[in-house]
């Protein structure tokens, strides 16, 4: 095999949180997100560069403790390493080099890891990460002592700014020129031999660094630890909503003056009402809301890179233990408050197919962020817009959300067998966020988010003015339909209107609030109700919070449907959490409204 | 010679040896309670949940059914 002329495939190894996406991200110039929790990268990313020497292909495998698979993140590393040819025909059955990344702080550990690979036969490469952190508190790492004692070329870099890398054209060359044939089989004899060298090996090499980590005496205090949690995700949430409103105000504001601008530069015809009632209007419904998702997910960014979701997970544990689940599932929760699809996708770090199972049922019922534009229109209703309120009341229905959430996952917990009872985690180092990564990977998702509801928004917004100006706008195929589908609201008190844009929002949740938006303005010109008065006479109270109960549970993502077919591999569970989601969403609203009724 | 479950807080051991069927043993000797090494309960349970040790400098998280498989003896 000659590395110079053939494409060559390099995968990235190593424990959770030692920096891999980091080094995979400064060696090929892509952005992947460099997260700290353990198992953060569930599917491997690749890269292709192409430099002076060849074609290098890139492979992020997921961190792993062992290199058995256990969970399904485990067998992507096993696969990578073992049958690489199953997951790329084009590629060789084995990398032809692993970077194995290691963290300074976690030597001795991640070592044994690089001596169970050497000893299997892997041509490995080793990458110690964090170096400026280890120089800053003092520590020191032999590192020509340590290539000698490894038999291997060490390489050691910064965390986040990649100085120390090795180039491409450097890496390629470390390929060895004969082909060689591994053998993973790892025995707990092999483990141990490897802790024994491990040890020894730190034992030359490390001057330990003097670096106190006081916090953790706090937030894993046995009684303080709990509260501080709560009034941690509770001011989370709470900043989120507040802090958003200067700038939702803003967009608002502008938003307006443009679409005003438009309506007087364009001659008035039945065309100009489509743009500037029907798209324009609907467009600034949803993004308006932008500030409030941007933020969930850069405070959700803070979160995971200071190294706090890994201690919350450790606190939320005993009481997730209850439904049968382990601190493992609070990630992939907790994302579901954001967005469901991202946090079906986590829930493959989860160790056994029951946990799965559970936590798939309870992510639709977290409030995520399509949600956020809806119960922002209606706790605008309910309290005039008072700011403060608004914020005190989206808190309080995410606390109802996560108790919904519990409780179903409790209900299908006692319809499976929970297996073992194992939970560990390591915890990683406090960090202070990488503000650059952080804000661009909200910045990512955001615009990730907006041209997922861009296109329905637009449809739904051309279907709604079609129905509402043909044949007339006295009589419209809108009101025919709305009239139709009237009983079927009627239990909830909600008008025709808020009808059709609950049946709309079945294509997406945040067409809701464009569809009502645009409705109130068509509806004008039909019954003379006036926008600017407030849409107090279309919603009652109840009606508001029977709005707001329906939204919480119901299943109205079809993206989320399709995720959760593919990860299950059938229609089975999603087509019952849509019948259940939607027939439960139905009858609570209901209940909530009579009940509210009587007050 | 105890299970590491029983360690008190800021108590010292070491690691004698980790029992349980091999996968999860060999996960535990990966997550460094190895055999020889020093180990340090950092802190009891938050909301009678896992435990944090300390082992080769680093924080680890288990459950008592975890911690009951690693046996280790005090000084």
């Amino acid at each position: 095999m000659c590395p110079s002329t053939n494409p060559v495939w390099i995968a990235c190894i190593g424990y959770p949180n030692a920096g891999k996406t980091s080094v995979f991200n400064s060696l090929t110039h892509s952005n992947f997100k460099a997260v700290n929790y353990p198992g953060s990268t569930v599917q491997y990313n690749t890269a292709t560069t192409s430099t002076a020497t060849g074609i290098t292909h890139w492979l992020d495998t997921p961190g792993v403790v062992t290199f058995s698979p256990g969970s399904d993140d485990e067998r992507v590393t096993h696969d990578v390493l073992t049958n690489l040819s199953s997951i790329d025909a084009a590629a060789p059955q084995h990398p032809d080099l692993i970077v194995y990344v290691a963290d300074a702080f976690q030597l001795e550990r991640h070592l044994m890891g690089l001596k169970l690979l050497q000893s299997q036969g892997y041509p490995v490469v080793l990458m110690i990460t964090r170096a400026d952190l280890m120089r800053k508190y003092g520590g020191h790492i032999a590192i020509e002592l340590l290539s000698e004692l490894a038999q291997c070329p060490v390489f050691y870099v910064s965390s986040h700014k990649g100085s120390g890398l090795p180039s491409i054209d450097t890496l390629r060359n470390l390929i060895p020129n004969t082909p060689y044939k591994p053998l993973l089989f790892e025995s707990e004899s092999g483990w141990k031999a490897s802790a024994r060298w491990a040890s020894m090996t730190v034992r030359k090499v490390l001057t330990p660094p003097v670096a106190k980590n006081e916090l953790d005496r706090w937030i894993l205090h046995p009684q303080l630890g709990g509260l501080l949690f709560v009034l941690i995700m509770g001011l989370f949430f709470f900043l989120i909503f507040l802090g958003a409103q200067p700038l939702m105000d803003g967009i608002d504001s502008g938003w307006l003056s443009l679409t005003e601008l438009i309506r007087h530069s364009v001659p008035q015809s039945r065309w100009s009402s489509l743009l500037v009632d029907g798209l324009f209007a609907n467009i600034g419904a949803v993004l308006i809301f932008t500030p409030q998702i941007l933020l969930l997910f850069i405070a959700t960014g803070i979160l995971e890179s200071t190294g706090y979701l890994a201690r919350a997970a450790i606190i939320v544990d005993r009481p997730l233990s209850w439904l049968g689940l382990s601190g493992k599932s609070f990630v992939p929760l907790l994302s579901g408050s954001a967005c469901a699809i991202p946090a079906i996708l986590a829930t493959r770090t989860l160790p056994n197919k029951t946990q799965r199972m559970i936590t798939l049922w309870m992510i639709p019922l977290m409030p995520c962020s399509a949600r956020i534009p809806v119960y922002g229109l209606l706790l605008a209703l309910l309290f005039h817009g008072h700011p403060l309120r608004s914020a005190v009341g989206m808190v309080v229905i995410y606390a109802i959300s996560i108790s919904i959430a519990i409780l179903i996952g409790k209900f299908i917990s006692t319809r499976y067998k929970v297996p073992n009872n194992s939970f560990y985690i390591e915890l990683p180092r406090w960090q202070i966020p990488y503000w650059p990564m952080i804000f661009k990977n909200g910045i990512t998702q955001t615009v990730e988010f907006l041209k997922k509801a861009g296109p329905a928004i637009l449809a739904i917004s051309l279907l709604l003015w079609g129905l509402s100006q043909y044949p007339n706008t006295q009589n419209s195929w809108l009101a025919h339909i709305g009239q139709w589908v009237g009983p079927l609201f009627a239990p909830m008190g909600w008008d025709w209107r808020v009808g059709v844009a609950v049946l709309a929002s079945f294509a997406a949740r945040e067409v809701f609030v464009a569809v009502l938006a645009s409705m109130l303005l068509i509806s004008q010109a039909q019954l003379g109700v006036h926008l600017s008065n407030g849409a107090a006479p279309l919603l009652s109270t109840p009606s508001i919070l029977g709005l707001i109960v329906f939204f919480m549970i119901s299943m109205q993502c079809g993206s989320t449907l399709a995720v959760i077919k593919k990860e299950t591999g059938s229609w089975k569970i999603p087509a019952a959490i849509t019948v259940a989601y939607v027939g439960l969403a139905y009858l609570a609203a209901v209940a909530v409204v009579h009940i509210a009724l009587l007050f | 010679m105890t299970p590491l479950s029983t360690l008190n807080t800021h108590q010292t051991a070491i690691i004698e040896t980790v029992i349980g069927e091999n996968n999860h043993a060999m996960r535990l000797l990966a997550l460094g309670f190895t055999p020889g090494s020093e180990v340090s309960l950092f802190k009891g349970s938050v909301l009678g949940g896992p435990r944090v040790f300390t082992v080769q400098g680093s924080r680890i998280a288990l459950r008592e059914y975890d911690a009951a498989l690693i046996h280790v003896s005090v000084n």
